[in-house]
């Protein structure tokens, strides 16, 4: 085993010079080349070329790929994690060097076959690559690596959304059977484990469900088949802790807290957003108003913010732009009202507005911008939540007051009702009631079959009298109460979110 | 000096692939290109995209250049008329591609490859399906001619960098489904034709002849294989899971073998009964040959194809262990009745043994050669 037989390669005037046995064993194109007896495969003796020519390819590219051969193949830490550790740091113009690079170097690789260099890039994917290294896995038919780049863009969707770029690989479906890229990411973050997850400033201590180890956990997911609750293996970020009145909603598979106050000081704009496919929060744009106790809706793919303390504008947002706008505001600015969205439109139902109580069912249509007077009611209602299922808008809780001549009973602050609300027929149901729990300050989430329903505010003086953690079924209109509560705690905030497999993580 | 030897030798064929640049013939194809479909109406995403990519990238045949005159003073003289070319998307850098988006996110390319946003040259110029039929396909067909047509060992003058890259093109320019199909179609039509050339040759030479077009076949596969590997990993075996070489293995069993199996079987076990009728490492090759094809064949005749091929016939057994014995005594005295000695028995030195035996020792070595 002397010295190692070299092949010379030769691109447009320069040469390179590679170890023909690495290349044999590192290119399928070198490899298929020797084999196939053809003018490139005999030995210079025998009629054979001095030099390999290649054309076509780019020389920084070709140069990446011939290194990694030379090197004898996957080294840790080769090529693309220096560059990528830079993070968000990168200047635009170098995102771009890097970007040309990757494809020439992706060019060259799938030219020579170098199965296990594109094997590499499968961990090399990132938020500054994904985009390119997924059309370049497109161009050059490489289906693991558009695989990889898919998994990575449904992790991080909302993040590559935002990216420019992201239009140029967004194309409209191209045959009426497909779907678009975003389409196919947004449905792929509806998988994993449906889990009920609750926010909340929870107090430690002995009546804690657990024995937690420092400071009580600001995020717990919920076992069903146990009834118990964990820890998430994350927390509320700082500046979201000891915030109230907040609007919540999600949006993709993302929970976004935005706005409310501070108890020591006022309303904020700011907006954050929890990845659960990453245990990460986002802080995304922060709105153009800052409000608190408004209502947060998710229509269309798209974030409202309804409203406020004083406030009739609403704002929506895009996370394809990661920005605000200012769209059609309420007629009037709402207290204890209301929101939620259903077949594509927001209602708001309930509060007060300035003078008096409104009874009016308002209706938004996002693509026309347009609110509509949709009917009055003559049941006042105020401090509800709502969720809807197709049609049906369920109205959980809150305090109702009939007027006319028929009412029922006055005021019936010491109940936890659901109704229903259709849309279509515009038709009320009273669908049950709960004397021994109150209906206010509670948080609700629908989840699987029915509607988790949480008090909000759980005070430690007052706590057995309102510890609420029960479901209503929707579809044999029955309660089921359930022992475990998460712990004792303000500001509570339940909400239903799909959780990655065990097996993925 | 052997290189203009074999250009004059293939012809404007090599002559055509031997250019320093690929784009030579796709850019020359233009000038054949002027009958299209109408071009789309120019857009201000064709701005951009119609200036000429860099220098060194396009060698324009002159017609070409003619006919992009006028484009150069795009903001001078009224419009240029939609040509042929317009709808090449010349995409020269990502910045163009970038502007390009931002300023109209709403006309979306129809294909992946327009919103190309590399530098790449093998991927600049969009191949279209007419200038696959007419430049690409023909030089892939007369590669495939000589390889299927020439003796196995022969010297092969084609360049394997040359072919591959014009596969790889297509690849990537989503040829790959019109070039399986057209390069299955193109080995069944050769076939075919072996097939009809073996059924009409004498009975005495078929067997060599089916031989010939085997071996040939199989060496052709060893240089054809390789030059596909590109549409093989990326569309046959991504798209279609299956391996090309299976496929054109195939063929030759369904096209040839066959079709020509129950002409072929008694002529062979009549052969294998008349010794040096065919040679052994012809009878040894199609049986072989035969066994790769389709290992059901066996069953025609185990006894011959278990002389070639391990483990046809069941293993031995114990019981018939003294039957064994006698067949091979009874072998023996048949090659002692033929005038093979027993060898030497005697206990001498090996030297001795040399010059004693030297004879016999010649004589069984032809025997079984």
């Amino acid at each position: 085993m002397s010295a190692e037989e070299m092949v010379q390669i030769r691109l447009e005037d320069r040469c390179y010079p590679v170890s023909k046995r690495k290349l044999i064993e590192q290119s399928d194109y070198f490899r298929a080349l020797y084999r196939s007896g053809m003018r490139e495969a005999l030995s210079q003796e025998a009629g054979g070329p001095e030099v390999q020519q290649l054309r076509g390819l780019s020389a920084p590219g070709l140069r990446l790929v011939l290194d990694f051969i030379n090197a004898g193949g996957a080294r840790e830490g080769w090529l693309l994690g220096p560059r990528a550790e830079k993070g968000g740091g990168v200047e635009e113009e170098e995102e771009m060097d890097e970007v040309s690079l990757l494809a020439e170097l992706v060019e060259a690789a799938s030219f020579l076959q170098v199965t296990s260099l594109l094997q590499l890039l499968l961990s090399q994917v990132r938020l500054t690559n994904c985009l390119e290294l997924y059309r370049l896995a497109q161009v050059y038919g490489l289906p693991d690596l558009q695989e990889a780049c898919l998994r990575f863009m449904v992790v991080h969707f909302h993040e590559v959304l935002c990216k420019p770029q992201f239009h140029l690989l967004g194309a409209p479906p191209q045959a009426p059977g497909d779907v678009s890229l975003k389409q196919r990411l947004r449905e792929a973050r509806m998988t994993g484990t449906p889990v009920l997850v609750a926010l909340g400033d929870f107090l430690g201590g002995p009546l804690a469900p657990h024995p937690y180890q420092g400071e009580p956990p600001s995020m717990l997911r919920y076992e069903e088949m146990t009834e118990r609750w964990f820890p998430l293996a994350n927390n509320l970020p700082p500046d979201l802790v000891n915030v109230r009145g907040y609007g919540s909603a999600i949006l993709d598979n993302y929970l976004f807290i935005v706005g409310g106050y501070r108890i020591t000081s006022q309303e904020i704009s700011a907006a954050h957003s929890y990845n659960p496919s990453t245990n990460e929060w986002l802080q995304v744009a922060s709105m153009n108003q800052k409000r608190s106790n408004f209502k947060l809706v998710a229509v269309n793919s798209k974030l409202y913010a309804i409203g406020g303390q004083a406030v009739s504008n609403v704002e929506c947002y895009n996370p394809e732009q990661d920005a605000w706008n200012f769209v059609a505001p309420l007629p009037n600015p709402l207290a204890e009202f209301s929101a939620c969205e259903c077949k594509g439109k927001i209602y708001v139902i309930g509060g007060y507005t300035t003078r008096d109580r409104n009874m009016n069912i308002l209706q938004y249509c996002p693509s026309a911008d347009i609110w509509t007077l949709l009917e009055t009611c003559d049941v006042h209602i105020r401090k509800q939540q709502m969720v809807s299922v197709e049609e049906t808008i369920y109205i959980v809780g809150g305090c109702l007051h009939e007027l006319g001549p028929n009412r029922r009973s006055s005021q019936s602050e010491d109940m936890l009702t659901v109704q229903s609300y259709n849309t279509v027929t515009r038709q009320w149901l009273y669908l049950k009631e709960n004397t021994s729990k109150s209906g206010l300050n509670l948080t609700c989430a629908l989840h699987n079959d029915g509607i988790y329903i949480m008090s909000r505010d759980v005070t430690l003086s007052t706590s057995l009298e309102h510890r609420v953690f029960l479901k209503y079924n929707i579809f044999s209109d029955s309660w089921e109460a359930f022992r475990r509560f998460p712990a004792f705690g303000h500001n509570l905030l339940v909400s239903s979110l799909y959780l990655p497999n065990k097996a993925e993580t | 000096m052997e290189e203009s030897m074999e250009e004059e030798e293939w012809g404007s064929y090599v002559a055509m692939m031997d250019d320093q640049n690929h784009n030579n013939w796709e850019a020359a194809v233009d000038g054949f290109r002027q009958p299209q479909p109408p071009p789309p109406p120019p857009s201000s995403i064709q701005a951009p995209a119609r200036e000429p990519p860099g220098g060194q990238l396009l060698a324009v045949p002159a017609a070409s250049v003619d006919r992009k005159g006028p484009k150069e003073g795009l903001s001078m003289g009224p419009p240029p008329p939609p040509e042929a070319n317009g709808v090449i998307m010349m995409l020269k850098s990502c910045d163009t591609a970038a502007a390009v988006a931002k300023a109209a996110p709403a006309p979306t390319p129809s294909s992946t490859i327009n919103i190309n946003t590399s530098t790449s040259k093998f991927l600049m110029n969009v191949i279209t399906i007419e200038d696959y039929k007419s430049t690409y396909w023909p030089k892939l067909d007369g590669a495939i001619d000589q390889l299927l047509t020439q003796s196995p060992g022969d010297y092969i003058p084609i360049s394997y960098e040359q072919i591959y890259s014009c596969v790889y093109k297509c690849v990537c320019q989503q040829h790959s489904e019109q070039m399986y199909s057209d390069l299955i179609k193109k080995i069944t039509n050769h076939l075919e034709r072996v097939s009809k050339e073996l059924q009409a040759s004498p009975p005495d030479l078929y067997i060599e002849r089916f031989n010939i077009a085997l071996g040939q076949y199989m060496g052709a596969l060893q240089s054809i294989v390789p030059l596909f590997i590109y549409m093989n990993k990326f569309y046959i075996e991504t798209k279609l899971n299956r391996d090309l070489k299976d496929d054109l293995i195939k063929l030759f069993t369904e096209h040839v073998a066959e079709k020509h199996i129950y002409s072929l079987m008694p002529l062979l076990l009549e052969a294998q009964s008349t010794p040096f009728q065919v040679t052994p490492s012809t009878m040894a090759n199609i049986v072989k040959g035969l066994y790769t094809l389709r290992p059901e064949w066996v069953q025609m005749a185990p006894t011959l194809f278990s002389k070639f091929i391990p483990n046809i016939l069941p293993p031995a057994v114990e019981s018939e262990l003294s039957e064994y014995a006698a067949e091979d005594q009874k072998l023996q005295r048949e090659l002692i009745q033929n005038g093979f000695t027993r060898g030497d028995q005697s206990r001498k030195r090996a030297g001795d043994e040399l010059a004693y035996n030297s004879s016999s020792a010649c004589a069984s070595s032809r025997g079984y050669r």
